[in-house]
């Protein structure tokens, strides 16, 4: 039995408490230490470190909290608490090969196989008790409605609070002071279950860190605009992550500050990794398993996902004399929040920035919100007179992956950009 | 029958009160404020199982009832209606929103932002969206909503839901008082009429008690789709439907509106604690409500129904499992698209459910 395999033995089959954190932890580092792709460039090296060492200090039992992907975790930096968050977790146990395994847990247990597989996975992984207990849970109701359910529901298993903040539909003041008011309450609660006041200094150095971030993802966004691309879209499209785990810690800056730095020196010494192929705007997330479409896209087709709109920078900056509402309108500007017509927009200015030559919606099976929203985003798309496909799949759950069918309609997307 | 008579009678009374009418999807709309400003709130129900159009609109994997609510306005089957009130009730809702706003925009929507929780904090938001409604109904109706006009409406939903209290406890204490296609006609009359007819229907139905029936007694939850084949399979298998927590049906009534507040406070507190959908932060107390109407209804077991693709129902299941099992309380668990219910294989599942019990 190969080490992975021993991780995973230890991890699904025979869960003892006493071995998951170092089944885990195995798992972990035979994933981040093997020679591949993630350690193909220096900041992606310094990601997937940091990732490791975050991982590292949750399973060894620090003071964790399970966050929610839009969680303001700067509260939790301020803290001194280690932010935990769950989604990003599927995308790990998908990478790793043991998500079916977390997914058929839950199936056992009477879930919908129909409700999504990020939520499905750490569901799973919390039901067969592999994850250490947090402190408490602290969620947003963006971007669906499965995080309350499926937060409210691992609060229930593990015993221990959820401070849920539910984010109002518009940006209208009533809305923004709505969801001051809850930020500040989850922070007297924070206070009250740590014992502790919150700092004003850690508030204003965790604030500085996420605002250093803010314009540090602009910046690379900005930068991604050159012709030839310089970044790989596989690249960056876990930068995600470093905004669940990292917003608001000096590990967060340096990430991004890597990611820059990378690209400034592409841009100086000129950068041939790239190949000059058609530029490519992704939608929604992707699958992490592997053996999946992006490879077949950048290295096979010679496309550039040249931007994505999940790392569109917010461009909200948050202001320590007055926090609560500053962390709201934060909230309240994700492209993810409210109307779709904060995403159509959004999909029109990178289309119009970044020279985009055709467009790919990565429709995940149990996202309500994203591919409900297909139709409009076609027919905005079409608006610019440039090809749009959709991809039908599962982030997460490898079971229904067809190669093949993800071959024919790439294929055909890009014989239609290759006639425009 | 009498009954049938009855609804011969009212359907056509509420066809001749009824006013111009606001369209609503989800028991979260406010209904008292819609009627105050002089119009018939009237829930939408699809009755076409065919679905023609809302494809190309909205993915399968969508609640395949707000797929129908496109599907009837594409078809020019909402025309009669002066708009449209969505709520903030899930993610579909909130993108069958855009596509009305989209691709029709002859239809007017006002969309309510209902949240998630029930604290004075969320009570005080939600008052202010009340508000917002309140003009909206103004605007297009060009009549004053008064506090007057406001309170009335408010002692007549009571009423209501005084009566619906009533007609549950008789189908509860005996189930041939009224059997399922009348439960649901009488459902489906109550949240398409104005209340005036409507409550005097419901007299009406409670002082025609029908013969008395027993049978295995059932109690079924669910949201919002078409019931009917499954309460005619337990009727057929000698089971009886004693209870229910339908979006419309017994989770549309329990707790009234406070009639010594301020209107729009009352109906704000109202309609954010009423017994949970779902999609509330305190959806297990939806789970306390169903498993003490089952006891309180002398339930032999439970069947756990939902709309397929409805996050906000069927992440509930495994917990709610939980509980039944730990009671001892036999449960059978059926998801479904809005129209499929009527199946061999739910029949089968029905029979041999009502067997074990």
């Amino acid at each position: 039995m190969g080490l992975k395999e021993k991780a995973k033995d230890i991890l699904l089959n025979r869960p003892d408490p006493k071995k998951i954190s170092r089944g885990a932890l195995v798992t972990m580092l035979q994933t981040f230490l093997q020679p591949a792709r993630c350690f193909g460039t220096r900041s992606e090296k310094r990601f997937s470190l940091a990732a490791y060492r975050h991982g590292s200090k949750f399973f060894k039992g620090g003071r964790s909290v399970f966050t929610s992907l839009f969680t303001p975790v700067e509260i939790i930096y301020a803290f001194e608490l280690l932010p935990f968050p769950l989604e990003p977790l599927g995308a790990l146990a998908a990478s790793f090969g043991i998500s079916t395994q977390l997914l058929q847990e839950t199936e056992k247990r009477w879930l919908s196989s129909d409700f999504c597989s990020f939520h499905r996975a750490f569901l799973g992984a919390c039901t067969l008790g592999l994850l250490p207990r947090p402190l408490f849970l602290m969620a947003t109701s963006h971007a669906c409605d499965g995080t309350m359910k499926s937060f409210s529901h691992v609060a229930h298993l593990v015993s221990k609070p959820l401070f849920f903040i539910d984010v109002p539909y518009g940006d209208q003041r009533e809305a923004v002071e709505y969801a001051a008011v809850q930020v500040q309450e989850s922070v007297s609660e924070i206070e009250s279950i740590t014992g502790r006041k919150l700092r004003e200094d850690l508030l204003a150095k965790s604030f500085g860190y996420s605002n250093k971030m803010t314009a540090l993802l602009s910046k690379m966004q900005d930068a991604r605009k050159a012709s030839p691309p310089v970044v790989y879209g596989s690249e960056t499209l876990n930068l995600l992550m470093v905004w669940a785990m990292f917003a608001g810690s000096r590990v967060g800056v340096r990430i991004l500050e890597s990611y820059n730095n990378e690209i400034e020196a592409r841009l100086k010494r000129g950068f041939q990794g790239v190949a000059a192929g058609k530029r490519v705007l992704w939608l929604h997330l992707r699958p992490y398993f592997s053996g999946s479409i992006m490879s077949m896209l950048e290295e096979e087709f010679r496309a550039v996902i040249v931007a994505e709109e999940v790392n569109t920078p917010v461009e909200e900056y948050l202001d320590v004399s007055n926090p609560w509402e500053s962390i709201a309108r934060k909230l309240l500007s994700r492209i993810w929040s409210g109307s779709i017509e904060n995403r159509l927009k959004n999909i029109g200015r990178i289309i119009e920035s970044h020279g985009i030559d055709g467009v790919v919606h990565f429709s995940h099976w149990g996202c309500r919100q994203s591919n409900g929203a297909v139709r409009m985003i076609r027919d905005t798309v079409a608006g610019y007179g440039i090809p749009f496909i959709e991809l039908d799949g599962d982030c997460v759950d490898p079971r229904n992956y067809s190669e093949g069918q993800y071959r024919t309609r790439i294929e055909a997307f890009f014989e239609i950009m290759e006639r425009r | 029958m009498k009954e049938k008579l009855i609804f011969t009678a009212y359907q056509k009374e509420i066809e001749r009160t009824s006013s111009k009418k606001i369209g609503l999807l989800c028991p979260y709309t406010v209904e008292e404020l819609i009627d105050a400003a002089g119009f018939t709130p009237v829930r939408l129900i699809p009755h076409e199982p065919n679905m023609r159009y809302a494809d190309a609109y909205l993915p399968g994997t969508l609640c395949s009832y707000l797929r129908y609510v496109v599907d009837l306005s594409i078809a020019g089957e909402l025309k009669g209606f002066r708009g449209l009130v969505i709520n903030h009730s899930c993610d579909g809702a909130r993108r069958t929103l855009d596509i009305f706003n989209t691709y029709m925009p002859d239809i007017s929507t006002f969309f309510v932002d209902t949240p998630k929780k029930i604290d004075p904090y969320a009570v005080s938001y939600f008052k202010k969206e009340l508000e917002k409604l309140k003009v909206y109904l103004q605007e297009i109706s060009g009549v004053e909503i008064t506090d007057l006009a406001l309170a009335a409406s408010i002692a007549r939903y009571n009423e209501n839901r005084r009566l619906l209290q009533e007609m549950y406890d008789m189908r509860a204490n005996n189930p041939g008082a009224m059997n399922a296609q009348e439960l649901l006609r009488v459902l489906d009359l109550n949240s398409t009429g104005p209340k005036q007819t409507t409550n005097k229907m419901l007299s009406d139905l409670l002082s025609a008690r029908g013969p008395e029936k027993n049978g295995k007694r059932v109690f079924v939850s669910g949201n919002i789709f078409d019931t009917l084949p499954l309460l005619e399979y337990i009727e057929g298998c000698g089971g009886a439907v004693v209870g229910d927590d339908f979006c419309f049906g017994g989770r549309y009534f329990p707790v009234a509106v406070a009639e010594n507040e301020a209107p729009l406070d009352a109906l704000a507190r109202r309609y954010l604690s009423r017994v949970p959908c779902g999609r509330m932060i305190n959806f297990s107390e939806r789970i306390d409500y169903i498993i003490e109407a089952a006891q309180k209804t002398m339930s032999a077991g439970v069947i756990y129904t939902s709309l397929k693709f409805c996050d906000n129902f069927l992440v509930d299941f495994p917990l709610f499992r939980e509980r039944l099992d730990r009671l001892d309380i036999p449960s059978l668990f059926l998801e479904s698209e809005y129209f499929s219910l009527r199946s061999g294989q739910v029949r089968t599942r029905v029979e041999a459910f009502l067997e074990r019990l």
